[in-house]
C-alpha cells in the first residue's frame, strides 16, 4: 500500500508509535507553529504566507477535538497553499472537496495506515469496545476512530450517524456494495431509538436485527445483520451496522 | 621469502582460486541452497536486513522530530513578547489593504461569523507572519 502525503511526513519524522505523533512538533517540521486561543467565528484556522504559518485553535474545545482541527490546518497547509478557502459548517456528506482533502489528511496524520492497521487487526471484533481502544491509543475521538475503521474495510461494516430528526451521514467499508444505503429514519425494531431518546448510553454489544430495519431496497429480504449504538453527544448517535453474510456482498447483477 | 614460504602461499592462491571457481561455476540455486543449509532461509534473513534497514531509517529521522520539538520550546519562549494593540477600525482598514497578489494561505474549520477578537488575533498573526507591518509606538525613549 503506497503511503498518503501525511503518512510521508510522519516518515520522514521517524514516528513508528501513536504516542510520537506530536503535532506542534510536526506542524513546526512543515513551517507552522500553532496557537491557542479563544476563537468565536471558527474551530481553528490556518494564516499563512510564504514558507510559514499560524495556525490557530479554538482553547475551548475539547483535547481530541483540536488535535483534529490542527491536523486539519495542516491538511489545508499541504493541498492548498496560497489559497484563501472558505469552510462553512456542513454536514460530513456535504462538505466542500477541499475541506474533504483536509479531513481526510487529518485521519492520515492522526491514524495512519501502517500504524492503524496492525493494532485494529489484534481485535477480533468491529465493536465500540475496539472504536474506544484505538481512540484512548491514537487520541482522538470515538467519531473520527470509528470511521477509520470502516473505511480501514477490515470487516464488511457501515456507519450511520443520526440526529434526532433523521440520519446525518453514513460510510460504508468499500467491501460493502454500494445498494447497501442506510435509510434516513431508524426503524422501530432497532435499539437505536432508545439509544437516540437517552434511555440508554449504547449496546454493550452487537445485536442481531432484521436487515430490512436498516436497508429499504428489495434485496435486503431473508438476511440478518448486526447492529451496535452508541450515544456521542446530546441528540446524536452512531451505529456499526455488521454485514456477516456473505451473500450480501456480491454486487447487483 | 623462502621457498618453503612461496610453496605455502601458492597452494593457499590455489586453494582461493579453486573455491571461487567453485562459486562462479554454481547456479544461483545451488548457492542459495547452500547459504540456506549454513544459516537458514535466505527470505527471513532478507526480511530481517529490511527491518534493519527501516528502524535505522527510522532512527536517523527520529532526530528531525527531536530537532522540531526544541524548535517548538524555542518559538514558545520567543513568542511571549505582548502584542501591539491594535483600534479594530485600523484592523479592518488593515484587512482591507491584503491583495489576491500576496498570495496568503486563509482557511477556517467549521467558520461562522467572525467576532472582533478574531480579526484582532489574525491581524497579529499577518504581522507575526511579515505581511503587515508592526506598527510599533514605542520608541525605545520612554
Amino acid at each position: 500500500m503506497s503511503l498518503t502525503a501525511a503518512e510521508r511526513l510522519l516518515k520522514k519524522l521517524g514516528i513508528t508509535e501513536p504516542d510520537e505523533i506530536d503535532l506542534e512538533a510536526i506542524a513546526f517540521s512543515v513551517g507552522a507553529v500553532i496557537r491557542y486561543r479563544a476563537l468565536d467565528g471558527c474551530e481553528a484556522r490556518i494564516v499563512g504566507y510564504g514558507d510559514n504559518a499560524v495556525i490557530s485553535i479554538n482553547a475551548r474545545s475539547s483535547f481530541q477535538r483540536q488535535r483534529f482541527s490542527i491536523a486539519h490546518e495542516l491538511g489545508h497547509w499541504e493541498h492548498h497553499r496560497g489559497l484563501r478557502l472558505v469552510c462553512r459548517v456542513e454536514g460530513r456528506q456535504s462538505a466542500l472537496a477541499s475541506e474533504r482533502l483536509a479531513d481526510s489528511y487529518a485521519a492520515d496524520l492522526l491514524m495512519p495506515h501502517y500504524l492503524f492497521r496492525p493494532l485494529a487487526l489484534q481485535h477480533s471484533k468491529l465493536t465500540f469496545k475496539a472504536v474506544s481502544a484505538l481512540a484512548d491509543t491514537f487520541t482522538t475521538s470515538q467519531t473520527a476512530t470509528a470511521i477509520r475503521l470502516v473505511e480501514s474495510n477490515l470487516t464488511p461494516a457501515l456507519l450511520v450517524c443520526h440526529g434526532t430528526d433523521k440520519r446525518k451521514w453514513f460510510t460504508r467499508a468499500p467491501s460493502v456494495p454500494e445498494h447497501w444505503f442506510p435509510k434516513a429514519l431508524i426503524d422501530a425494531s432497532s435499539s437505536a431509538l432508545e439509544i437516540l431518546y437517552g434511555k440508554r448510553q449504547g449496546d454493550p454489544m452487537p445485536r442481531k436485527i432484521k436487515a430490512e430495519a436498516w436497508f429499504d431496497c428489495w434485496e435486503a429480504r431473508g438476511y440478518d445483520i448486526y447492529e451496535q449504538t452508541m450515544r456521542i453527544g446530546d441528540g446524536e448517535i452512531l451505529t456499526i451496522l455488521l454485514l456477516t453474510d456473505q451473500r450480501m456482498l456480491e454486487e447487483r447483477k | 621469502m623462502t621457498e618453503n614460504k612461496k610453496s605455502k602461499q601458492q597452494a593457499l592462491d590455489r586453494l582461493a582460486d579453486a573455491l571461487v571457481d567453485d562459486i562462479l561455476d554454481a547456479s544461483p540455486e545451488e548457492i542459495l541452497a547452500e547459504f540456506e543449509e549454513d544459516n537458514g532461509g535466505a527470505e527471513r534473513h532478507v526480511a530481517e536486513m529490511r527491518a534493519l534497514v527501516e528502524k535505522s531509517v527510522a532512527m536517523a529521522n527520529k532526530r528531525r522530530l527531536t530537532a522540531a520539538k526544541a524548535g517548538v520550546a524555542s518559538s514558545r519562549a520567543s513568542s511571549k513578547k505582548a502584542a501591539t494593540p491594535i483600534d479594530i477600525n485600523e484592523a479592518r482598514r488593515l484587512m482591507n489593504t491584503l491583495t489576491p497578489a500576496q498570495k496568503l494561505t486563509l482557511a477556517a474549520r467549521k467558520e461562522s461569523e467572525q467576532s472582533d477578537d478574531d480579526l484582532l488575533s489574525m491581524i497579529e498573526d499577518l504581522r507575526d507572519l511579515g505581511v503587515l507591518p508592526i506598527d510599533d509606538d514605542s520608541d525605545g525613549k520612554g
